[in-house]
């Protein structure tokens, strides 16, 4: 895989063929945003905060998922306004900008060092798919000691972008239980995972059964 | 103490009592306003607006705050001169209008609703932004705008609607403050597509505001008409009498008519301003809801629909939006000119009599409009060069704000391509206008785009 450069990465969000082109939008000011080999990324405006609730905890392989669905809130932050984030917390919050990754693309969400520096963790799920369309979720953690302020439209995360070696038939969007368009925050769907749990448990059955 | 001061009494308390409760529920809202607080994972359940913006709703709080004060002096100062009363008669009078205060005072409760809707907002951020923007050129740049799911009512709109209750003690609004109350069907909250409503809705509060109907009767059409209709009234009055009519009935019914006269005015003038803005969307949404009652059939508030769709294609075709019409929705663009084309023939000769006079008049509402409105129009010429782009990221799922050579794609432009991939993925029969709002990709791509556009006009205003 090569890593576009910028040249490579403005030809890229300029496609004039919108199936092949890397949508980043809204893109509010290029030339801040693009840089020698990756795209800045702002923080959107909603927010999926942990809320109490009466479960006792995440289990994918025994829960639905309109529960996990209830044990966040939505919180939506205008332009202008802050979310403060507290030492230890975490609040799934979603990039600005709507992402579609070509099928011959793919590419990296990574914090950007400012924040880091402040003990914000931006994001650990930090691949992004060919094929993925929509706003990404990232998962935001204060690991430092003081809260942190958080402005939806400020410059958060950085896309760093690689060309595959030929493009795949198989691109993310054709799997309907992933994350397909999002334009905000989406919460896990492990839950959806559920089958594959269940089959796991009757592998671990057979493990411990006689050998034919 | 005989029966009736202890009822008085009674009532007095009540009132008092009635307005008091609630507001102590308004303190509790302005408080926290005057903390600044801000959104916060510590208080996740009870988010508010940080201290860099004015809280929604803090003006409507102040005036509820105000009118609920207005009331408990009101009261106070009928508990006093009811001391005074000479006579059982005067009693029994003041007895009747503390029940009404009682009764009015319990009805403002639903007022309350409304600081709910400011403090969670029913719209989503993009809508929300649009509305705010429109409300600062079309109304004044300062009014508080909140938007209410209601659930007993359809779109509308009230403006400064505790005027009444805040001058009760002689107190007066500060005139720099606007409160606008708008109204949308709870049901429909989440249908973007049906949110232009909320622009005809706000000409309603601009009429209030800067006087719209009077300045289409101060131009010389305006004032004829106005006589025509009244004189056509007096006629029709006396031809249909079967004795002489005195002058004072004919006066009556002169009145009458032209109270429904400028009552469609207004009407016309709230969707020529909403059509203004956003061309034929309005008209799409406007048929949604409106369309689904008997066309012809004529209110003393509006025009019929037939009429109101007539006038909106002239005003459209104006606007250069002829051909669009005919060619991204060609089965709903016939159906319009059909329904428009026909002329039904009232029973009613007031009617037909409005209805004429309204006709002729239009040319001047529009001029009215645009005049108001001045840059913010939206054309056909503003929508073709995009159509094609706006159509393309919405077939990918991807919301249209921004252009291939990065300019911001106007609201606009944005809803009505929105309305056009709608009425396509619904067959593009006049019913797709019924289910339009349901084409599921929209009910996340719209807001997204609305809300990306504002930003990024915004921002390319601040630089």
């Amino acid at each position: 895989m090569t890593l576009l450069r910028w040249e490579a990465l403005k030809d890229a969000v300029e496609c004039e063929e919108l199936s092949q082109r890397l949508v980043v939008t809204p893109l509010l000011d290029f030339d801040k945003q693009i840089g020698p080999a990756s795209v800045d990324l702002r923080l959107g405006t909603e927010f999926r905060v942990l809320r109490r609730t009466d479960e006792s905890g995440l289990d994918p392989g025994d829960q639905p998922q309109s529960s996990v669905e209830r044990m966040t809130t939505t919180v939506n932050v205008e332009v202008g306004d802050k979310l403060w984030l507290h030492p230890g917390q975490f609040v799934l919050g979603a990039t600005l900008e709507f992402l579609r990754v070509p099928p011959h693309l793919a590419a990296y969400v990574l914090g950007r060092s400012s924040w880091g520096r402040v003990g914000l963790l931006v994001a650990t799920a930090i691949f992004v798919q060919p094929g993925f369309s929509g706003c990404l979720t990232l998962e935001l953690v204060n690991h430092g000691e003081s809260p942190i302020a958080l402005y939806p439209g400020s410059r958060i995360a950085q896309l760093v972008v690689h060309e595959l070696a030929c493009p795949t038939d198989h691109d993310y969007g054709r799997d309907a239980d992933k994350y397909v368009g999002p334009t905000g925050p989406q919460v896990s769907h492990l839950a959806k995972e559920a089958t594959e749990i269940e089959h796991l448990r009757e592998v671990g059955l057979r493990l411990v059964e006689p050998l034919d | 103490m005989d029966r009736l001061d202890r009822e008085f009494n009674l009532l007095a308390a009540s009132a008092e009592r009635t307005a008091r409760v609630q507001r102590d529920e308004v303190k509790r809202f302005l408080d926290a306003t005057q903390r600044q607080p801000v959104a916060s994972t510590k208080a996740a359940t009870s988010v508010a607006k940080g201290d860099s913006q004015p809280r929604r709703g803090a003006i409507l709080a102040k005036h509820l705050h105000g009118a609920y004060d207005a009331l408990i002096a009101h009261v106070a100062q009928r508990v006093a001169d009811y001391e005074t009363l000479p006579d059982a008669k005067s009693k029994v009078g003041a007895l009747t209008e503390m029940r009404q205060m009682v009764v009015g005072a319990r009805n403002l409760h639903r007022s309350l609703s409304w600081l709910d809707a400011a403090g969670n907002p029913p719209l989503d951020l993009g809508t929300r932004y649009l509305v705010d923007q429109i409300t600062a050129t079309l109304v004044v740049g300062h009014a508080e705008i909140t938007v209410v799911a209601a659930t007993d009512r359809s779109y509308a709109t009230v403006t400064n609607p505790l005027r009444p209750v805040f001058e009760l003690s002689g107190a007066t609004l500060p005139s720099d403050e606007t409160i606008i109350v708008v109204f949308v069907p709870r049901r429909e909250q989440r249908s973007g597509l049906l949110h232009p409503l909320i622009m005809h809705e706000l000409g309603h509060a601009a009429n209030k505001r800067h006087n719209l109907v009077a300045r289409v009767l101060m131009t010389e059409s305006g004032s004829k008409e106005l006589s025509t209709v009244m004189g056509g009234a007096r006629k029709n009055a006396e031809a249909s009498a079967k004795a002489a009519v005195g002058t004072d009935e004919l006066a009556t019914v002169a009145e009458d008519v032209a109270a429904r006269f400028l009552a469609w005015i207004e009407e016309a003038i709230c969707d020529a301003i909403a059509a203004h803005i956003l061309g034929p969307t309005y008209l799409y949404s406007f048929m949604a809801i409106v369309g689904t009652s008997d066309i012809d059939a004529a209110g003393d508030e509006h025009p019929t629909t037939r009429q109101r769709i007539r006038l909106l294609l002239t005003q459209l075709d104006g606007l250069g939006w002829h051909t669009v019409l005919g060619d991204a929705a060609p089965n709903i663009d016939e159906w319009f000119r059909e329904a428009a084309s026909e002329a039904p023939g009232h029973a009613d000769p007031d009617v037909a009599c409005c209805e004429a006079a309204l006709a002729r008049l239009y040319q001047e509402i529009v001029d009215v409009v645009a005049d108001h409105l001045n840059d913010l129009v939206f054309r056909a010429s503003d929508f073709d060069p995009i159509r094609e782009e706006i159509g393309g990221l919405l077939a990918l799922g991807i919301p249209p704000c921004q252009t291939v050579a990065r300019a911001p794609i106007g609201r606009a432009a944005i809803i009505l391509g929105s309305w056009l991939f709608a009425v396509e993925a619904q067959g593009g029969g006049l019913d797709a206008l019924a289910v339009a709002a349901d084409v599921p990709e929209l009910s996340r791509l719209l807001p997204k785009a609305l809300q990306d556009a504002a930003m990024l006009e915004a921002w390319e205003a601040r630089s």
